[in-house]
Formats: C-alpha cells, sequence, structure tokens
C-alpha cells in the first residue's frame, strides 16, 4: 500500500483504526522505515504521555504480594525442572591491545572499522564449556568477567575509574565488521558495575567498554578500557 | 547477580532478566512500573477490582511469554502501558455493557499516593504526568474527547463517528490535531 496518511497513523498508534485499515497500516509500518520512524519518533511519544497522564494511584499492596508469590513459584519450577542439554560454548578471550591514537585523528576515527584492531585474540583456549570468563583490561586495578548465556550476557566489572557528572561507560558489541552500541552503566562509588548486553554474542563477537560524555553515541570516542572476546 | 546491582540496570537492560525468568528482576521491574500500570488500568476500567485483575494479566502475560522487549520501539515504560492499555480495552470490550470513564476532571491532578519515598524519577514522572493533563485539559473539547474515546476507551474511528453523529474525515482530524498539539507541547517541554 501507499504510506498511510497521518490521520491514519495516529489511529494506528492511538488503536483507533477499523480491523481492515489496521491491519493494512500495520503490515506497512512493519516493513517501512519511514513510517515507523514517524511513528517512533513523533507518534508514540505522544501516546505514552496520554498513558502516563492518568491520576497515580497506589496499587493495593494484596497485588504485590500475589503477583511475585506467582513468579517466585512459577521461577522455582523452572529451576526444578531437568536441566535442557545446553550448548556449550567456548570462550577465548585475548588480551586488550590498545593502539596509540594518531595525531589528529578525529574521534569518529576510532569507529568500527577500527575497533576491531583493539581486541587480539592470543590463542589461548580455557578449556572449553566455561560460560563465564574474565575480562581482559586495558588499565590497571580494572577486573571482571563476562557471563555469556544464549541469547543475553551479563558483565561485572571492578576496579572501575569514577565518571565526571553525566559520564557513562557505555558498551560496544562488535560482530564481523559491525560495532553497534549496547547497554550503559555507571559504577558504584567502590568502582563496581553491571551491565547487560541483551543480545545472542555468537563465536568471533566482542564486547568493548569505553568511558564516553553521556549515552546516544553511534560509534565509540575513546580507547576501551577493557573487553572480551567470545569464541 | 544481587538485588542491589540488578537495581542499578536500566530498564532496557533489566529485561532481558525478566525474560529470562529472574524473580528478583521482575520485582525491580513491578516496583518501577506496577504503579503506573495500576493506575492506568484503573482509568480505563474505573473500578480497582477489574484494574487489578488487568494489571496482574498483563504484568504476567510478560513475565510468561518471555515477551520480547525490542528497545527501538520504544522505552520499557511505554511498552509496558501498551501492553496493559491492550488488556484494559480487551476487557471493556468483552463487557461491552460497560460505558467507558471518560470524565477528565483537572481535580483528578490530585494525586493518590503519598508524596513521602517517592524516588526522584517517579517525582518528575508525576511532574509530568501532571503537565500532561494540562496540556490535555487545553485541547479544544472536541479533539480531546476523541483522543479519549479512542485511547481511554476503545473505540475505533467508524464507532466514535457513529458515535458523535460527525462524519468519519472529522474525526480523524480532529484526533490527527489534538494529537499533535500535544506532541507539541512535549516538544516545548510542556
Amino acid at each position: 500500500m501507499a504510506h498511510p496518511s497521518h490521520d491514519e497513523l495516529t489511529g494506528h498508534a492511538l488503536g483507533a483504526l477499523d480491523p481492515p485499515a489496521e491491519e493494512a497500516v500495520s503490515a506497512h509500518v512493519s516493513d517501512c522505515e519511514r513510517c515507523s520512524t514517524e511513528l517512533r519518533e513523533r507518534i508514540n511519544p505522544a501516546v505514552g504521555v496520554l498513558a502516563e497522564s492518568v491520576p497515580q494511584h497506589e496499587p493495593p499492596p494484596e497485588l504485590r504480594d500475589r503477583l511475585l508469590e506467582i513468579v517466585r513459584r512459577e521461577a522455582g519450577e523452572r529451576g526444578a525442572e531437568p536441566a535442557a542439554p545446553r550448548r556449550r560454548r567456548r570462550l577465548r578471550i585475548g588480551p586488550v591491545v590498545l593502539r596509540p591514537a594518531a595525531a589528529g585523528l578525529a574521534v569518529v576515527a576510532i569507529a568500527a572499522a577500527a575497533i576491531g584492531g583493539y581486541l587480539a585474540n592470543d590463542g589461548d583456549d580455557d578449556g572449553g564449556g566455561a560460560t563465564t570468563v574474565p575480562v581482559t583490561e586495558a588499565s590497571a586495578g580494572i577486573g571482571g568477567s563476562l557471563v555469556v548465556a544464549e541469547d543475553s550476557a551479563l558483565l561485572r566489572v571492578h576496579g572501575m575509574p569514577p565518571l565526571p557528572e553525566r559520564a557513562i561507560y557505555q558498551l560496544w558489541v562488535a560482530k564481523g565488521s559491525t560495532v553497534r552500541p549496547s547497554s550503559t552503566f555507571v559504577p558504584d562509588a567502590s568502582g563496581r558495575g553491571t551491565a547487560v548486553v541483551p543480545e545472542s554474542l555468537p563465536s568471533g563477537s566482542q564486547v568493548l567498554v569505553t568511558r564516553e560524555s553521556g549515552p546516544g553515541h553511534t560509534a565509540p570516542t575513546s580507547e576501551p578500557l577493557l573487553g572480551a572476546r567470545v569464541d | 547477580v544481587t538485588k542491589a546491582e540488578l537495581q542499578r540496570l536500566a530498564d532496557e537492560d533489566l529485561m532481558p532478566l525478566v525474560a529470562g525468568k529472574d524473580a528478583d528482576a521482575f520485582e525491580i521491574f513491578y516496583d518501577r512500573h506496577g504503579g503506573a500500570a495500576y493506575s492506568l488500568a484503573y482509568r480505563i476500567v474505573g473500578d480497582r477490582q477489574a484494574a487489578e485483575d488487568v494489571t496482574q494479566e498483563a504484568l504476567l502475560s510478560i513475565w510468561r511469554s518471555g515477551a520480547r522487549y525490542d528497545r527501538a520501539r520504544g522505552s520499557v515504560r511505554a511498552w509496558t502501558l501498551g501492553i496493559v492499555r491492550n488488556r484494559a480495552i480487551d476487557l471493556l470490550r468483552r463487557d461491552s455493557g460497560r460505558a467507558p470513564n471518560l470524565a477528565f476532571d483537572p481535580e483528578e491532578a490530585l494525586e493518590r499516593r503519598p508524596a513521602e519515598g517517592l524516588t526522584d524519577v517517579e517525582a518528575l514522572r508525576r511532574e509530568t504526568a501532571r503537565e500532561v493533563r494540562g496540556a490535555l485539559s487545553g485541547l479544544p473539547e472536541d479533539q480531546s474527547k476523541v483522543i479519549q474515546l479512542a485511547y481511554f476507551g476503545g473505540f475505533t474511528h467508524s464507532e466514535i463517528a457513529r458515535m458523535l453523529n460527525e462524519p468519519l474525515g472529522t474525526i480523524k482530524g480532529r484526533m490527527r490535531l489534538g494529537m499533535e498539539k500535544i506532541r507539541a507541547a512535549l516538544a516545548e517541554g510542556m
């Protein structure tokens, strides 16, 4: 179909389209970058504040108790199930090799194409089967581990230098020749921090951490402080 | 992962753990969004027991389905409230005798929840909610009404047109104009 009108996109966001129109607009939006961007950046935020605009009521404590009871029971049942055969992943970590930045090099040059060079695999192997590996760091005193699961990974670090106000530590995931921003974290007063990588990390992918002035960067602007390679 | 560590995670980083059936992560997710979810459900269904049921159904669906949150589609908060809204509308439609709650009384801006103990984030959200209500109450009534009938009442363009005895195109246009004004108010920081 042609691009939906603004009336139709607004109706879609508010759940006001009649079923045939809703079906057509949903199908279009799922394949159309222009319309999905329009929705995401211009219309949905306004719809979102409608939901936030309602008077706030304290939910009854029993609701929380009941929900958490169900959730904990179901989590326990899941934990008690016989463990399914788990895909064993061999992890291998190489040391971080920091290259001195070329004088005058624009910060954006420390981006996707170059960042792969910051990590070099030294060929060591942990013996196979491990899902938790230590990170390799570029600065003394930093340490931690990366726990790799099927569809996500958890990075726990310590010894991270304190950050200036509003700065953050940014995780990057390098797969092949692409490097994309992932989650962020701010360490606590003791320098400890935790961050989730909410995606599968296939063999050969790398997780890097840089210090950034704030969230929203699409490429690293500083050298990695630590990293880990999944093998 | 300890609870203290979980509490430091951003929403977007908490959700993969919820999907992985981490009960502690769900508890934190509930504490961050359960109040907003219940409040939205109550606004739509207008009944405390029904609002509890809707909130429980919606949040358990997130827990049980392992629904995958996609950060490209917006915030965890907006995603969660969208699920709650749809559940509440489903309930309204199942019980067709239930009239939508269209009262929009600025006095409702008086918060029911005690202010003490609010986190900065929650306090900011309340302030934003007040400002949004102010922006909504400033809309022409015909625009405000069609938006409320759609979002809080679950009515479609055609249903609203029949209800108000207005041409379909008029209803669509009012809805778009009203939402554009809300968006403009957002852009100006309310």
